[in-house]
């Protein structure tokens, strides 16, 4: 889904807004659409974030909704779930190597991550065996109770 | 002032506190189970943290979720609105101890309040007034006999641990004595944990008239005046109105400055409402919520002061900005509780909400979380809206409320607005004619 992202003409809108005071212009062409609106309305994360600026949005005509950081990945039987409120840590301690990595096989029951609450910490455990397709959350994140944290198949 | 505070509720109070931080340019968490992440205080906060599934006790009573999402979203404090964890003085304490604030008051005093036996004694040190009964716990039949001739029959037995109107047990004459006694000991320590019942007059014809108070941590109290309960069905407020049509301005004011100076000598911070029953000139306490309640909107419209800020407010410290003689009262307000529920059966109705239109126009409020499209959930308690009016008097109030009932347009669950329509056209209601016993027997029988 890569675009080359026409900064002057972004640049050039960014401008426009200003000028004319306006809080939102959008321009299509052709096959792809950008949109660009000035901070009034908050926006509201689907997990927890510091309150992101709007920012120029490109899509294509099909319109699908750019991806945020904390998106939910595949809702599949393999996207293990967080049971819990706290952060996030992919290493047992901060000197240690990762407990799993893409492309890595885990039986169900492995220690794939921990999360933390209140100093407490909680070992995350593979909630089937296979190979890890993709981890969705970094160290040191924020996490929801059934956030998607990585995808087991 | 808080730089961000997490709401650890739902429904129309959640957006109701978002309003008042919105306003106060103070960012919002909304926390929430996995039914409610469509909720609409979820969709306007500043961030949303999903802290469980649907039931209760995994969500919104779930205390370590809850402070763990304080924690990864710095909040500065916590604020527990209705119901939940409001009134749980221990989970005030968990919040203190790890460095946010609870909006609420201290959590000795939600303690003391909550355990209705200590609550008594603690009204009748503060010079508030009581139902005549026994001094504390009631441990054999003869003592029960004893207080029961000093008060005179009948008498009702109440569960120390019960409450909201749960736990209790007529007994007309000496004969039924023994056996209410035992009755009710056994049902209280089934429902509640504990056996210990107490005694007092049963009042045959009361009304339920609450006084609203505002406390700060500089020893300042103010009342807001009264709010009348009495419209209840199985101990369940249906619609409240102030002033109370039972009271006149001396009687009013008298109460007043009793529930004042009682909250002002308790040393009481935040917001607390003192309960009474009301019967034949005379106010009896039965108990005090410690918390925010839900039919605060009729106080906010008679007296123009945002209950929620000013909670904020003293929570982060200030001084009250007004005093007792600054509040002034006017005209009046009815709050209309609308369930999501059949109108005549009550049973309960949750689903989709098709079309939403609500009403509008001068002196009109309505305080919900609902649009269409919205799902209303069936794990919660089925308050969906509150309809609150305010006129420069009662008739007023009342041609009004007719109005925006017949305006309101909640499709595709069943709602007790035509229940509430009816309410409004019946004389003894438009009388201002009731008690807390009326909505039952007579209203809903007929």
């Amino acid at each position: 889904m890569a675009q080359d992202v026409d900064s002057d003409l972004i640049r050039e809108l960014a401008g426009l807004l200003e000028e004319t005071g306006l809080g939102e212009i959008e321009i299509a062409r052709g096959d792809w659409k950008i949109r660009i609106a000035r901070p009034v309305a908050q926006v509201v994360g689907a997990a927890p974030q510091t309150a992101s600026a709007p920012v120029a949005q490109t899509a294509p005509a099909a319109a699908q909704p750019a991806e945020s950081a904390a998106a939910p990945a595949a809702d599949g039987p393999g996207t293990l779930k967080s049971p819990m409120v706290g952060t996030a840590y992919l290493t047992p301690d901060p000197h240690s190597p990762a407990f799993v990595s893409v492309g890595g096989r885990v039986n169900e029951g492995d220690t794939v991550m921990i999360i933390e609450a209140m100093k407490v910490m909680n070992a995350i455990p593979a909630h089937r065996s296979g190979v890890v397709r993709e981890i969705l959350v970094s160290g040191g994140q924020p996490i929801e109770f059934g956030q998607a944290l990585m995808v087991i198949e | 002032m808080f730089e961000k505070i997490l709401i650890a509720n739902r429904g129309d109070i959640a957006l109701r506190i978002h309003r008042a931080c919105r306003e106060m340019g103070i960012k919002t968490v909304a926390v929430h189970s996995t039914a409610d992440a469509d909720a609409m205080h979820v969709r306007l906060a500043d961030e949303s943290v999903c802290i469980g599934p649907p039931p209760a006790r995994d969500s919104y009573l779930n205390i370590p979720a809850i402070l763990s999402a304080a924690m990864v979203t710095g909040a500065d404090a916590i604020h527990p609105g209705v119901g939940f964890l409001s009134e749980n003085a221990e989970f005030a304490e968990i919040v203190e101890a790890h460095g946010f604030t609870f909006i609420g008051p201290k959590p000795d005093h939600i303690r003391t309040m909550g355990d209705k036996i200590a609550a008594k004694k603690a009204a009748i040190e503060l010079g508030i007034p009581c139902v005549p009964g026994s001094d504390g716990a009631v441990t054999s039949a003869d003592e029960a006999r004893g207080i029961a001739r000093d008060i005179g029959f009948p008498v009702l037995i109440k569960a120390a641990a019960g409450g909201g109107g749960r736990g209790m047990n007529v007994a007309h004459s000496e004969g039924e004595l023994g056996q209410a006694i035992s009755m009710a000991q056994t049902e209280a320590e089934a429902a509640f944990g504990s056996g210990e019942v107490y005694i007092e007059r049963y009042l045959g014809q009361p009304r339920h008239v609450e006084v609203q108070i505002l406390g700060d941590s500089h020893g300042n109290v103010v009342h807001l005046g009264e709010r009348d309960c009495s419209l209840q069905r199985r101990h369940q407020k249906i619609l409240e109105e102030t002033p109370s049509p039972a009271l006149n301005a001396e009687s009013r004011a008298s109460i007043g400055e009793i529930a004042a100076n009682a909250m002002r000598k308790f040393g009481y911070q935040s917001l607390g409402t003192i309960e009474f029953l009301y019967e034949n000139g005379e106010f009896f306490f039965i108990e005090m919520n410690t918390r925010l309640q839900v039919e605060h909107p009729i106080t906010e419209m008679v007296t123009g002061i945002d209950l929620v800020r000013e909670q904020i407010q003293v929570a982060s410290g200030a001084q009250l900005s007004f005093s007792q003689n600054d509040i002034v009262f006017n005209g009046h307000s009815i709050e209309c509780r609308i369930n999501a529920e059949d109108p005549r059966s009550f049973r309960p109705s949750p689903g989709r909400i098709t079309d939403y239109h609500s009403p509008g126009g001068l002196g009109v409020r309505v305080d919900s979380a609902l649009y269409a499209g919205y799902v209303v959930p069936a794990h919660y308690d089925s308050l969906v809206a509150k309809l609150v009016v305010h006129g420069s008097s009662r008739n007023e109030c009342l041609l009004r409320l007719r109005r925006a009932l017949d305006e309101y347009v909640i499709g595709g669950i069943d709602t007790t607005v035509p229940l509430h329509q009816e309410l409004t056209k019946v004389s003894d209601f438009i009388n201002g004619d009731y008690d807390i016993h009326w909505l039952e027997n007579e209203f809903l029988k007929s």
